[in-house]
């Protein structure tokens, strides 16, 4: 293999490579590096690149690998972390102006578990000014592109992360998901997303969103690297106290478990209102493949889902303006015009209609355990559309004009309201040859079952290596 | 319940009670959003509400 094709690898290929000595961390990460330098001008993925860091825990992992301490599938492998989560010594920005330059002294717990693990940290990448939107049209840093077409947004809003993974300018990612932004980015960039139950992974050192709703999770570039991932950041924090103290199943073994007779089900009414046609196609293609793998499909009705974008909407506005409420006043002109505008709007809120929306909540809680109560999985379309273009505000669904940012987290917003797992994965292309995802959900602490049926998919998937050309 | 507003009204909230001043422009930007968001949060009225109490608390109770 020629040391450029390098970058191409997932997380299980290189480590197989690594633990044999076949390659070293060192010429893993120079690869990769390599092709930042190449390719990232045109995705703009990343804000800072680490280099020399990069080449020094490259060279420890090489030395503690060729000494006999291999530590495991992360060790020596090059992988991004989204800018909002802290790290020692490094510029984290969240995407915005305000905190430019700002430099924390402590790691997040996961960045701390990723590094302890043996992972190469590349650097920090893109994202939507606070992870306050869906597109990572990123006022501060320039827009984050889309591999499969530049013209086109990344989604977010962890866009650089899913980026950065489509175009093979790291091996994995972590991003955030308050809305939906590690899946809507990875269902816009073909790879696999995945935003674990609430309180499985440690969100200490990670810049609040909005406290009630933000989970952080892995973006690779399929679900075995998503396990591989989840593996090493899962797991109580005693520094984050909504962890739950929960044993941590064995992830990569899940995936080896049989699909026949798992019972998935597919909220029929909210997923089939405004939905583009290919992603329907595609989505309903996905369940018949499903079916022939063993899985029973069947339809439910959840009528009380169509409330849940205003449920999120009220609980992120509220949330969010509070974390931003002495800065607002005295930076606003720092703000980028659509965060500015939320953070406005989120003060005009009475408390009352905050509760309102936790007491909605409540609602689409009951719902969802009532319908994983009998079955394993539900089903739906990760976004309604593919990638919109770099600046459109409005798309086209079938006759209806359609709000871009409601278009992307209307699928998916539900199971941040209720702390669900739920993975994104490719489920084919539009005619433009554009990726469209398939979201699996599953019940509280099960993203065993969420990973094997994902993973059982995949294999038979005619796409998975696809990729896009830049 | 309408969720007419007025921008005078939206100047008052937000200097009054949040203490944020809002000059015309942004008035003019925030208050048919904040109107089309209160329409949605008010149609949650449309769920019977009565006798839920909120997540976190429900959370807490281990429900």
């Amino acid at each position: 293999m020629k040391r450029d094709d390098l970058c191409f690898l997932t997380i299980g290929q290189l480590s197989e490579l690594l633990r044999k000595k076949e390659v070293s961390p060192v010429e893993a990460t120079e690869a990769v590096l390599s092709r930042i330098e190449q390719v990232d001008e045109r995705v703009h993925a990343y804000i800072t690149v680490t280099r020399e860091d990069a080449r020094r825990m490259a060279q420890e992992a090489e030395k503690a690998i060729l000494s006999g301490n291999y530590l495991g599938p992360l060790h020596g492998v090059p992988i991004s972390l989204k800018d909002n989560l802290s790290t020692r010594g490094v510029q984290t920005t969240a995407g915005s102006k305000i905190l430019q330059g700002y430099i924390p002294n402590y790691d997040a717990t996961l960045v701390e578990r990723l590094k302890a693990a043996g992972a190469v940290i590349l650097g920090k990448v893109n994202m939507h000014e606070f992870a306050y939107g869906a597109t990572t049209n990123n006022p501060h840093y320039g827009p984050t592109h889309n591999p499969w077409d530049i013209e086109r947004i990344p989604g977010g809003s962890s866009g650089g992360s899913a980026a950065a993974v489509a175009a093979s300018l790291c091996i994995a990612s972590i991003g955030t998901d308050t809305g939906g932004s590690i899946r809507i980015p990875s269902s816009l960039c073909g790879v696999v997303g995945l935003k674990q139950t609430y309180g499985r992974v440690s969100r200490h050192g990670v810049i609040p969103l909005s406290w009630s709703l933000d989970h952080a999770g892995p973006i690779t570039k399929n679900v075995e690297d998503a396990a591989w991932m989840l593996q090493v950041i899962a797991g109580v924090d005693p520094k984050d106290p909504t962890t739950r103290d929960l044993p941590v199943p064995d992830y990569a073994a899940a995936l080896r478990g049989d699909i026949q007779g798992i019972r998935c089900v597919v909220p029929r009414d909210y997923v089939y209102e405004r939905l583009d046609k290919e992603v329907g196609e595609a989505f309903r293609s996905a369940l018949c493949a499903l079916a022939g793998l063993g899985a029973r499909v069947e339809e439910i009705s959840l009528p009380r889902l169509a409330h849940a974008p205003a449920v999120e909407l009220a609980i992120i506005l509220a949330e969010a303006s509070s974390y931003h409420q002495e800065t607002l006043r005295k930076r606003a002109g720092e703000y980028g015009p659509d965060v500015r505008a939320f953070l406005e709007l989120g003060e005009l809120l009475l408390a009352t209609h905050y509760l309102k929306a936790q007491r909605a909540q409540s609602l689409l809680r009951q719902d969802l355990k009532e319908a994983l109560r009998e079955a394993d999985l539900l089903l739906t379309p990760t976004a309604a559309v593919a990638a919109p273009r770099i600046g459109e505000e409005s798309i086209q669904i079938g006759q209806e004009t359609v709000d871009v940012v409601g278009a992307l987290i209307r699928l998916t917003c539900p199971f941040n309201l209720t702390g669900l797992p739920a993975l994104t994965i490719p489920c084919g292309f539009t005619r433009a040859g554009l990726p469209i995802g398939l979201q699996i959900a599953g019940r509280a602490f099960d993203e065993a079952t969420v990973l094997r049926l994902a993973h059982a998919y995949e294999v038979s998937a005619p796409w998975k290596e696809r990729r896009p050309i830049l | 319940m309408s969720t007419k507003l007025s921008t005078e009204v939206i100047h008052g909230m937000a200097r009054e009670l949040a203490g944020l001043e809002l000059d015309p422009d942004r008035l003019k930007l925030l208050t048919p959003r904040l109107e089309g968001l209160l329409g949605e949060i008010n149609r949650l009225d449309e769920l019977d509400l009565n006798e839920v109490e909120p997540a976190p608390i429900i959370e807490m109770k281990g429900e």
